[in-house]
């Protein structure tokens, strides 16, 4: 079965779009769990919601269904044997030589018209009770069944056109020249940038605070994005560190993903390049990745060697690390920088870490997650907040290049083309509308 | 510490992995933005690729940040770390999720992560977020408070602004029974009035939840652009601008 995302249909297997509204179907194919009735996608192994073995689970289902078919004891499947029928009779009136002799036989019947899934699995399985005996009238039912069934497999349902858009065509046809108008206003900046750097940096106050830091000052700098969002975070991680490498304030990273701990790597990379004299294990260090959520900053507050007993790259004891000395405790750090591509990872540090300890937390975000956090800024849970170019360029002075300037002056570009859109796509609507009346 | 200024990092610095790097990246790039033609393969192999190195590379780093080590202090001293030696047998009954025959086995460590993650989540939720954002709600609405001045008009407003916004917003979610008598009709009208106006509120919300999705997408477009044309295309002798 596919569920049409977009109509709700409910489409046989197979189709690519669908039947009445013809939206393409191709991510929507849905596997259903025999154990649970869970939908799930038909490219998943195991069942989401219970973590059944879907693929063994059907194998199983049909393999026993195909026991019940073709069995030593069990009829030929009335489908093949049965006369074609020429049309529909109603039950009574139907000749007794085409039902089936018994109720297995009906059973067994349907089970091949019947579509292999979710159907035969809970009919199979193990520990249920058998069915009870049909009566006269339920194998008239089932014989009538079977006979439309059969007829809805082998007649042509002709297609069905979709609907014509109410969209004008010039929007409908111009998604291609949108993609093409925001690269241009990504790129165009590069030649031509009409808002210089001061006009679009704001001071929220993170790197004066970072100044003030000196290098008996130590940091706690947390990796929360993904590799996907690094486009935009990389160089913002890349500047904070900078500025702390600069004053050589200790910074010791955690991952609170997986994939944080390669980000951080390359972060440091780029930073040791710059500045040599901020060596691994000396001024800086990498402990890996925490587990846990919740759980695992509560953990980490009970001190850093037990949760990290070595540290990613070198695998030493964190205890031996000159970078760690003095900083068995979270409490111990002068604040806690956290990077993160959405809000959820700034709202636990905030909720198991600050509301424990009071540090201040300084969150670097993308853009997507500033409007989530302002509240915790405007309660003073978070001391500074740095989103979007604005913050990089904000964290970077001195230092800024074409590239930052023209990543700014670019968003500016992009939603004045949004705003442009939107008026014409509205205005363009409004006259259809009136045409119709 | 003997960690030289290159550090753990010398093998990514060398030329050629740079360069690899870049062309692999480049390439990888470039197939994600033929979607704008339309879905290929190339798109195609590119989504797996991600999918399929994330997973992976997930995998490697929680079996040697998480697992290894502690395998190992349960190694050399069980009966100083039995706990580690619990929460492994716990994880071993996770595991019986995929066998059908095992699959109640993985009740027990299961019921522990949600319980034990919903409790730090609601303690956490209550202290860190329902209390504090409700004080803060609390303000001051003149200017006095805030230094006067026009500055302190402008808080001023900010206050009364976020004290109507979150009354508003939140009478939006109240639900009443049909208005009986002056009274009740009367306080009907209150209530949806303000509901009214909670939903707008919301929508504004919403609307800067959309520009912000909004920026962070096209800062990564400009990303990968900018990659190509500085970094890629450098390796091609082109200079960019």
């Amino acid at each position: 079965m596919i569920v049409c995302p977009a109509c709700g249909h409910h489409n046989a297997e197979g189709r690519t779009r669908c039947e009445i509204c013809g939206a393409s179907l191709e991510h929507f194919l849905y596997r259903v769990c025999p154990a649970c009735g869970a939908l799930n996608a038909a490219d998943r192994t195991f069942c989401l919601r219970c973590l059944t073995n879907l693929l063994q689970a059907e194998e199983e289902d049909i393999a026993q269904g195909q026991a019940i078919a073709g069995g030593p004891t069990a009829p030929p499947p009335p489908a093949e044997s049965a006369p074609p029928v020429e049309a529909p009779l109603p039950p009574a009136q139907a000749p007794s030589s085409s039902l089936p002799a018994t109720w297995e036989e009906t059973l067994s019947a349907l089970s091949d018209l019947l579509p292999a899934g979710a159907a035969q699995a809970l009919a199979g399985r193990k520990g249920a009770p058998p069915p009870p005996m049909p009566s006269e009238e339920e194998r008239a039912e089932a014989a009538l069944f079977q006979r439309v069934a059969k007829e809805g497999t082998t007649g042509r349902v002709p297609p069905i056109s979709p609907a014509p858009s109410a969209v004008p065509d010039i929007l409908a046809k111009g998604r291609v020249l949108f993609a093409l108008l925001l690269i241009a206003a990504a790129l165009v900046p590069l030649w031509f940038a009409p808002w210089g750097e001061g006009r679009l940096a704001p001071t929220s106050g993170a790197r004066t605070w970072l100044e003030a830091l000196g290098p008996h000052d130590a940091v706690l700098v947390v990796f929360a994005y993904s590799p996907a969002y690094a486009g935009e975070l990389q160089p913002l991680a890349e500047a904070f560190l900078h500025t702390l490498a600069e004053r050589s304030v200790r910074s010791i990273a955690i991952a609170s993903q997986p994939a944080g701990v390669g980000l951080a790597k390359e972060a440091y990379r780029a930073v040791e390049e710059a500045v040599p004299a901020y060596a691994y294990g000396e001024r800086y260090a990498i402990l890996g990745y925490l587990p846990g959520q919740e759980a695992g900053l509560n953990a980490l507050l009970r001190g850093l060697e037990q949760t990290f007993a070595r540290d990613a790259l070198l695998q030493r004891p964190t205890a031996e690390l000159p970078a760690l000395q003095g900083l068995s405790q979270v409490a111990a750090f002068q604040g806690i920088l956290i990077l993160s591509d959405e809000d959820t990872p700034v709202r636990q540090w905030v909720e198991q870490v600050h509301s424990r300890t009071g540090l201040p937390l300084i969150a670097g975000v993308a853009a997507r997650a500033a409007p989530l956090l302002a509240p915790y800024q405007h309660a003073g849970q978070l001391r500074y907040l740095v989103a979007g170019p604005s913050g990089l360029i904000e964290m970077t002075p001195g230092q800024v290049d074409r590239r930052l300037v023209a990543r700014a002056n670019g968003l500016v570009i992009y939603f004045a083309i949004w705003c442009a859109v939107a008026v014409v796509s509205n205005i363009l609507y409004w006259r259809e509308r009136r045409r119709e009346g | 510490m003997p960690a030289s200024p290159a550090g753990p990092f010398a093998i990514f610095a060398t030329p050629g992995a740079q360069v690899v790097g870049t062309w692999v990246a480049a390439l990888l790039t470039l197939a994600v933005l033929s979607y704008l033609l339309g879905d290929n393969i190339l798109f195609r192999l590119a989504e797996h690729l991600l999918v399929g190195v994330a997973a992976g590379y997930a995998v490697a780093v929680a079996w040697r940040d998480v697992l290894w080590p502690r395998l190992v202090t349960l190694w050399q001293d069980p009966l100083g770390h039995w706990y580690d030696g619990l929460f492994f047998l716990l994880g071993l009954m996770l595991l019986g999720r995929g066998v059908r025959r095992l699959s109640s086995l993985g009740n027990i460590p299961l019921a522990i992560l949600v319980g034990a993650g919903a409790g730090f989540a609601l303690g956490g939720a209550f202290l860190g977020t329902l209390l504090p954002q409700v004080r803060d709600t609390i303000a001051p609405i003149t200017p006095q408070p805030y230094g006067g001045g026009w500055s302190g008009w402008a808080r001023a407003v900010d206050a009364i602004l976020l004290i109507l916004g979150t009354v508003a917003a939140l009478t939006f979610f109240t639900y009443h029974r049909e208005a009986q008598g002056k009274g009740g009709r009367f306080s009907q009208g209150v209530i949806r009035f303000w509901g009214s106006a909670g939903r707008k509120v919301m929508m504004v919300a919403f609307g800067a939840l959309l520009a912000g999705a909004a920026a962070t997408f096209f800062a990564l477009l400009q990303s990968r652009l900018f990659f190509l044309i500085y970094d890629w295309l450098s390796l091609l002798g082109v200079r960019g601008p």
